[in-house]
């Protein structure tokens, strides 16, 4: 796909303004880090709550643009219209800047106690986590996505009848986004209340519309990438969405149970939340179906490693990571230290983060008229990203895990001398990962902003095209990947959560509550390491893998261009009893890896797809030359 | 693929979605109702010396509390959860350290903070070791802690907002978290001989806890001599930490700085000047908001009247004077 509509180029500035947003974010959150490591690092000037309502903020603001710049670069192709009015848009851009200039100037106030009450109300800034902008700005950012919402909905048919699932999608999220917010400006008079509605806000953005938005978008980047069905695509989506929304409506009670509110909650929160994991599963299963969907290489390997990455920590994040902590009895250890933000780490910036990043390698690529670039870069941001972010988690996940001990067990609560003491490897290991984790991040944005400088001109393609080494043996990373190993990996992955869950429960024991740590120790000190590490060499086998099948996609399309391709002609051939298909196949079963023949045929193609779909599964690639009417001529070709 | 089947699937699907939403209603609105046996406790029944802990909850989101501490498990796990703090420490406790939050109380401050309470009529156990006895979470911070630095940073409160975020913490801590946290049964042995561990531990990583480098100096002094006024007031300085608010090397804590004090003329808040004689000292200490210095909190020292002997005030001042 490239640029159709003159508006997509709007999407531009806005992936600007998210790398910028984005680099003060990691900016910040590289700061908290070091305060963690010095406590007394520029405190009185800047304190941490201070800086980690930066964080906070910033990540939402980030992701948020990343959003609206994706869902406008898509968005007139699902319309089929230009986006309008193009002012509005404008405007949208520069609000986001005025609600950033407004935090920056607002959020400090919490140093010195100034939250602009008037009666219930806090104007300038309201000290409540993820949501500390005061009134002023939960109303810019109301009309922001208001704005956002309705450009969306105006380039869809005016007919709803004529919509689709992506349609359906997108609408429901950034109307969602609109709605969920009004949650935010309700004044409330005690924590409960105030807990209860918060997490409306925090909740069903990340938990439901979000990830809404994650799956539409996903499903409309792969259908557009590897040329996926749109009715494929669709009942993917639809039933994406539908067990979102099942799992995570009273999915929500997983944060009702010790704020106050009474003690049914657990029993909704720990069945419901449970489940939540299970859309995730679904929508990995069906990036890896899509991949292998593909007939011709994409021109976009790196956005593919980011939105794979994107999936993959939204299940692993999100899923495995939600489903540890979420039950009663294991939150009741979790709650309130650091597992909590192992978690929210890799669901928050792994899931939307690297989607954000990822349509914005597709859109740079195609607004700035790109057609291949080197993408060495990008893929080395995209692994020092990877390992950065799961060494935080996993700093988070150790440090967490002490804190439960010395905080929980023991009930030791001095911080200077005895909490800080034993997270102190961790804050070390913290400070380590999140630099690593930083020079990723500000590798990917000089990536994106120079994109062009590394756009490589047709002959040299076809210079690197013809190393393209596809014959001889494939190292096993490279090897195509099985349903049945997909499965394993998976079942792998969730083997580790299982492990941390049956960790984090293991605080429960007599033993363990008298003072001995040594079970949650030895399990969770096998669960974590074992979860991030095989999420990391599944990652590797799965992109070795996709890198694979796009070599030899490539390779198959320049079979012999120029030169005489052998042509199986089964014109003469009966169109039942499926001696066409024989034929083809035959021919198919005489190629090497990479080669290719043409079939030369008098009518539709289908079938024989259709039959090689059956017999071949994904190992064949299927190139239509030319459809009809009087001859159709398609390149099939052989992959491993 | 069956569209049929498929549209009827995704009907039922809808239908689903339409109930969960109903049962959501339901429990929510079965939450926020009082019932026999459960009332919500609500802010503005529950006051702190005529503070309401509404206008605590307002203290506790201005100054953003919860980007450090947690409240009720949320919050930024940096600094320790507050929901049940003042079951721990009760009000004593809490006045004297929110004082000055940048160092712990020392008992003896903690005792003058309990004085006051009990002579505005407050229901407070009648001296310091009860009351000590009733709050172990102040017992323990008092004798382990005491006149040590904290990690949080020295926020300035006023003495109203001082007493609302206590009024907060009484609301906070009725608040039913149905059994979170876990109550602590462990071993009280495991616990010291842990806690013993941690704290030589936290040496091999005390350039990430400056804190803990100051442990070992507070114990020092205690066996210093009283040789001269000087260091005898010193020792009275430790003992109330009066340097948790007046630094003794320039910089502004709390409230003004001992050092080059003694015989400047001093601003006042009512727009006169005072000269910091020993007349004007004395009075400070024993009725510090008489004539609060201009720029300065009225109302967040305490009266050391009737704690403190004539003898140490005159150390005191012989300390302040030495500082020059």
């Amino acid at each position: 796909m490239e640029i159709k509509y003159n508006s997509q180029r709007l999407a531009y500035p806005f992936f600007v303004s998210m790398l910028i947003l984005f680099a003060l974010q990691i900016g910040f959150g590289l700061l908290l880090a070091l305060i963690q490591m010095d406590p007394d690092l520029l405190k009185g000037t800047f304190n941490f709550n201070v800086a980690r309502a930066f964080h906070l903020n910033l990540a939402i603001v980030w992701i948020v643009t990343g959003f609206i710049g994706t869902i406008l670069f898509v968005g007139p192709i699902l319309g089929q219209r230009d986006v309008r009015p193009r002012w509005l848009a404008i405007l949208l851009l520069i609000a986001i800047w005025i609600v950033v200039l407004w935090s920056i100037a607002t959020l400090p106030l919490a140093q010195v106690g100034i939250a602009g009450w008037v009666g219930n109300t806090p104007w300038l800034q309201q000290g409540m986590e993820f949501l500390e902008g005061g009134r002023v700005t939960d109303i810019l950012l109301f009309i922001g996505f208001g704005i956002f919402a309705y450009l969306t909905l105006v380039m869809f048919p005016k007919k709803v009848k004529r919509w689709n699932e992506l349609h359906w999608g997108l609408a429901i999220g950034v109307v969602g986004l609109v709605g969920v917010w009004v949650f935010t400006m309700i004044p409330t008079k005690e924590l409960d209340l105030q807990e209860y509605f918060r997490w409306y806000v925090v909740h069903y953005w990340v938990e439901a519309v979000w990830e809404i938005i994650h799956i539409t978008l996903i499903g409309f980047l792969l259908a557009r990438f590897f040329g996926a069905d749109d009715k494929e695509v669709g009942f993917a989506v639809f039933w994406g969405i539908s067990l979102v929304v099942l799992s995570g409506l009273i999915g929500n009670s997983h944060h009702y149970f010790w704020i106050g509110t009474p003690a049914f909650w657990q029993f909704w929160g720990s069945l419901f939340s449970a489940l939540e994991p299970l859309p995730l599963i679904f929508c990995i299963w069906h990036v890896y179906l899509d991949e292998k969907h593909g007939v011709t290489p994409i021109k976009n390997r790196a956005a593919f490693y980011f939105i794979f990455g994107s999936a993959l920590f939204e299940s692993v994040g999100a899923g495995v990571l939600g489903f540890t902590m979420t039950m009663a009895y294991a939150n009741l250890w979790e709650h309130g230290t650091w597992l909590t933000a192992a978690h929210g780490h890799m669901a928050l910036f792994g899931a939307f983060g690297l989607l954000v990043i990822g349509a914005a390698y597709e859109a740079v690529r195609q607004i700035k008229g790109i057609n291949r670039f080197k993408d060495g870069m990008s893929k080395l941001s995209f692994w020092m990203l990877f390992v950065g972010l799961s060494g935080i988690v996993g700093s988070f996940a150790f440090g967490g895990t002490k804190q439960i001990y010395v905080y929980r067990i023991l009930g030791l609560d001095w911080w200077g001398h005895q909490i800080r003491p034993a997270m102190s490897q961790a804050r070390v290991l913290l400070g380590v990962f999140a630099f690593l984790f930083v020079l990723g991040g500000i590798i990917v944005i000089y990536d994106l902003l120079t994109l062009k400088d590394r756009a490589i001109s047709e002959t040299n393609q076809k210079l690197l095209d013809s190393k393209l080494q596809t014959r001889g043996t494939i190292s096993w990373w490279r090897r195509s990947m099985t349903q049945f190993e997909f499965a394993v990996w998976l079942s792998g992955i969730w083997l580790f959560g299982l492990i941390v869950t049956a960790g984090v429960f293991s605080f429960n024991l007599h033993s363990v509550r008298l003072g001995d740590p040594t079970i949650p120790y030895i399990i969770l000190g096998i669960g974590y390491p074992g979860l991030l590490i095989i999420t990391l060499v599944f990652a590797h086998r799965f992109l070795m893998a996709f890198e694979q099948r796009q070599d030899l996609l490539q390779v198959v399309q320049n079979f012999s261009v120029g030169g005489q391709l052998q042509i199986v002609d089964i014109r003469n051939k009966a169109e039942k009893g499926g001696e066409r298909e024989q034929l083809i196949l035959d021919t198919f079963n005489r190629l090497s890896y990479g080669e290719a023949f043409m079939v030369l045929s008098d009518r539709e193609t289908g079938c024989q797809h259709h039959t090689l779909h059956k017999i071949l599964g994904t190992t064949f690639a299927w190139e239509v030359l030319e459809a009809g009417p009087q001859q159709w001529k398609v390149k099939v070709g052989k992959l491993n | 693929m069956d569209i049929e089947k498929e549209q009827k699937a995704r009907k039922v699907a809808i239908w689903v979605i339409g109930l969960m939403t109903a049962i959501w209603v339901v429990l929510s609105v079965f939450s926020f109702t009082d019932t026999k046996d459960r009332v919500r406790p609500r802010t503005e029944n529950i006051t702190f010396e005529g503070v309401t802990a509404l206008k605590g909850k307002q203290v506790f989101q201005a100054y953003s509390c919860m980007d450090c501490h947690t409240i009720v498990g949320n919050g930024a796990y940096f600094a320790p959860d507050l929901t049940k703090i003042y079951e721990k420490t009760g009000p004593a406790w809490l006045k004297a350290y929110l004082g000055s939050p940048g160092t712990y109380p020392t008992k003896a401050i903690v005792d003058i903070q309990l004085k006051q309470m009990l002579s505005k009529g407050q229901q407070l156990p009648a001296d310091i070791n009860t009351y000590l006895e009733e709050f172990p979470g102040a017992k323990e911070r008092v004798e382990d802690r005491g006149g040590i630095k904290a990690l949080m940073p020295n926020l300035q409160f006023s003495a109203e907002e001082i007493d609302a975020l206590i009024a907060y913490f009484i609301y906070t801590g009725k608040i039913n978290t149905a059994g979170w946290p876990p109550r602590v049964i462990a071993d009280p042995e495991v616990v010291a001989d842990q806690a013993r561990k941690l704290e030589e531990r936290s040496g091999i990583f005390r350039f990430m806890s400056p804190s803990a480098a100051n442990t070992s100096q507070s114990a020092d002094n205690s066996a210093a001599t009283a040789a001269s006024p000087a260091i005898l007031g010193a020792q009275v300085a430790k003992q109330y930490a009066c340097t948790a608010c007046h630094s003794a090397d320039g910089s502004k804590v709390v409230g003004p700085t001992f050092k080059g004090l003694y015989g400047t003329t001093v601003p006042l808040a009512d727009g006169t000047t005072a000269i910091a004689d020993d007349a004007y000292l004395a009075q400070s200490i024993l009725e510090p908001n008489a004539h609060v210095v201009k720029g300065y909190q009225q109302g967040v020292m305490p009266s050391f009247k009737g704690t403190i002997s004539d003898d140490q005030v005159s150390a005191l001042i012989a300390y302040i004077k030495s500082l020059k």
